[in-house]
């Protein structure tokens, strides 16, 4: 959910600090000033950083934005809104496969991540599963299993993959024999 | 005896390429340096060329002044067309001091207005050090404002491809070129259809950049072609920093030439890489044609050729 709090402009970054968007010592700036916002709150998992009314090249995009989804892998999400310019898109593309980080993002109410052919989205054999917690919600493995046809362990080891690869967040949950039971969630 | 270039083409047209103009330096390097090392470079009255070549005159124009050689730029004729269109986008200004212009041309300065024909001109000198943020907006917007007959959505998204492509290239010259000799940003956009850009230097050149950080950190590229590097760092990116802090620039121009189709030229010290159209062919190196029968240059040489329609 998109509430104002866990909400970032970027043009404001921008304006506050005199920023054309170039270059990684820029990016590095920005960097910061994101991380100290969101290590301020805590209470929120996801942030969307919103790229209305900016542009910035590759090296800046590399510094401040993958690099900063890439620090809070498996631990919170980022998500870029407003993500309209295809051209602007391409900017993040190539830090996307050096950092081998995926980012998604938002062009109006349409989600998608970063992506050239394979890279960048999840694989082929785990897209459905990325799809059907995507469209579910929080989601445990046997949830999976049950809908997609796999067996629990299979569709367990899918899920920490796409986890592992920075896809999917996950909380941790008591499962109905006592133990700890992991659900999964999308970065949307 | 000098060495001689008659600049101009057996084309009926009259355009004289890159390629042919790289084509006649070839004929006379082994002449350049022995003797007088001197060059006259005659061009003739009714030769044309487009931005791409007029760069690479003035790079080179400049280059063999440093090494020492006699340049002369002969412009022919009492109404040499290319003489007034250098006037006009700073060509003359940007040449080294000890270069000689002949010239018994009419033709004035077209003025403050940088037209020339249905085309719109300029050229701007790149510092080896400093580097202007400010340069890559304000040449974008020279080429979409030139723009006529395009809605804003498509003059915005040409204005961020442009900024992209001179913020990288731009920032490749300051980071890597590690000469005091000038570089150059050119640009020149021909309405409703296309814009070329150039941004090259003098410098010691992407490949050599890049080699001299294979025993430290770049040491499995170090059985890599020329070819297969240029690849590389099109397509994947190859930082020639320690770690994960760069090679982004050149793969992401490489990513906004397939975006819209465009041809790339990239010119290094020996060796040409031409990518025609690279959306075309799935494979980059399908698109891809090198030459290697140059003159030796120093520096990096880089063109795109965008049209302004996918």
């Amino acid at each position: 959910m998109k509430q104002n709090e866990n909400v970032i402009s970027l043009k404001k970054i921008f304006e506050e600090n005199s920023l054309e968007g170039i270059g990684d010592d820029e990016g590095k700036l920005v960097f910061d000033k994101l991380v100290f916002f969101i290590d301020k709150k805590p209470e929120y998992k996801i942030f969307y950083i919103s790229i209305k009314g900016v542009i910035f090249d590759a090296s800046f995009a590399r510094e401040a934005l993958v690099r900063l989804a890439k620090r809070y892998r498996k631990q919170k999400g980022i998500c870029l809104i407003d993500a309209t310019s295809e051209t602007l898109r391409l900017n993040i593309l190539a830090p996307v496969l050096s950092l081998e980080q995926p980012m998604p993002f938002y062009d109006g109410d349409l989600f998608d991540h970063i992506k050239s052919d394979k890279i960048g989205v999840p694989s082929k054999t785990n897209l459905p599963i990325f799809k059907f917690v995507f469209d579910n919600g929080i989601t445990s493995a046997s949830e999976v299993a049950e809908h997609l046809d796999y067996k629990v362990n299979n569709a367990s080891t899918k899920l920490k993959s796409l986890y592992e690869d920075g896809f999917l967040l996950r909380v941790e949950d008591k499962s109905e024999t006592g133990g700890v039971e992991y659900k999964y969630y999308a970065i949307k | 005896m000098a060495a001689k270039i008659q600049f101009k083409t057996e084309k009926k047209s009259g355009w004289v390429s890159g390629y042919d103009f790289e084509k006649l330096l070839f004929q006379v390097k082994d002449n350049i340096f022995s003797n007088k090392q001197a060059l006259t470079i005659v061009i003739q009255a009714k030769s044309n060329a487009p931005i791409n070549t007029i760069i690479r005159l003035l790079n080179v124009a400049n280059q063999l002044d440093e090494k020492g050689v006699k340049v002369t730029l002969d412009f022919s004729g009492k109404t040499n067309r290319l003489y007034g269109y250098c006037e006009t986008m700073g060509f003359i200004e940007c040449l080294s001091d000890n270069v000689v212009v002949k010239n018994n041309s009419s033709i004035k300065k077209v003025g403050k207005i940088k037209k020339s024909g249905n085309s719109y001109v300029s050229i701007h000198c790149i510092s080896g050090s400093v580097h202007d943020k400010e340069l890559p907006k304000a040449l974008a917007r020279k080429i979409t404002e030139n723009i006529p007959e395009i809605n804003e959505n498509q003059r915005q998204e040409l204005f961020t491809q442009f900024f992209s492509l001179f913020s990288e290239l731009t920032r490749n010259v300051c980071e890597h070129s590690k000469t005091e000799l000038n570089g150059f940003a050119a640009l020149q956009v021909y309405k409703n259809n296309r814009a070329e850009i150039v941004v090259c230097d003098s410098g010691i050149g992407l490949l050599e950049s890049l080699k001299s950080t294979f025993e430290a950190h770049n040491k499995k590229y170090k059985d890599f072609t020329d070819k297969e590097l240029i690849v590389e760092m099109l397509t994947r990116g190859i930082s020639s920093k320690e770690g994960d802090q760069g090679g982004n620039g050149l793969c992401t121009c490489f990513h906004h030439a397939k975006l819209t189709n465009s041809d790339m030229h990239i010119r290094l010290n020996d060796s040409y890489y031409h990518f025609y159209k690279v959306a075309d062919k799935p494979k980059l190196v399908d698109s891809m044609k090198v030459t290697n029968e140059l003159l030796e240059l120093s520096g990096t040489f880089i063109s795109f050729a965008v049209p302004f329609t996918k």
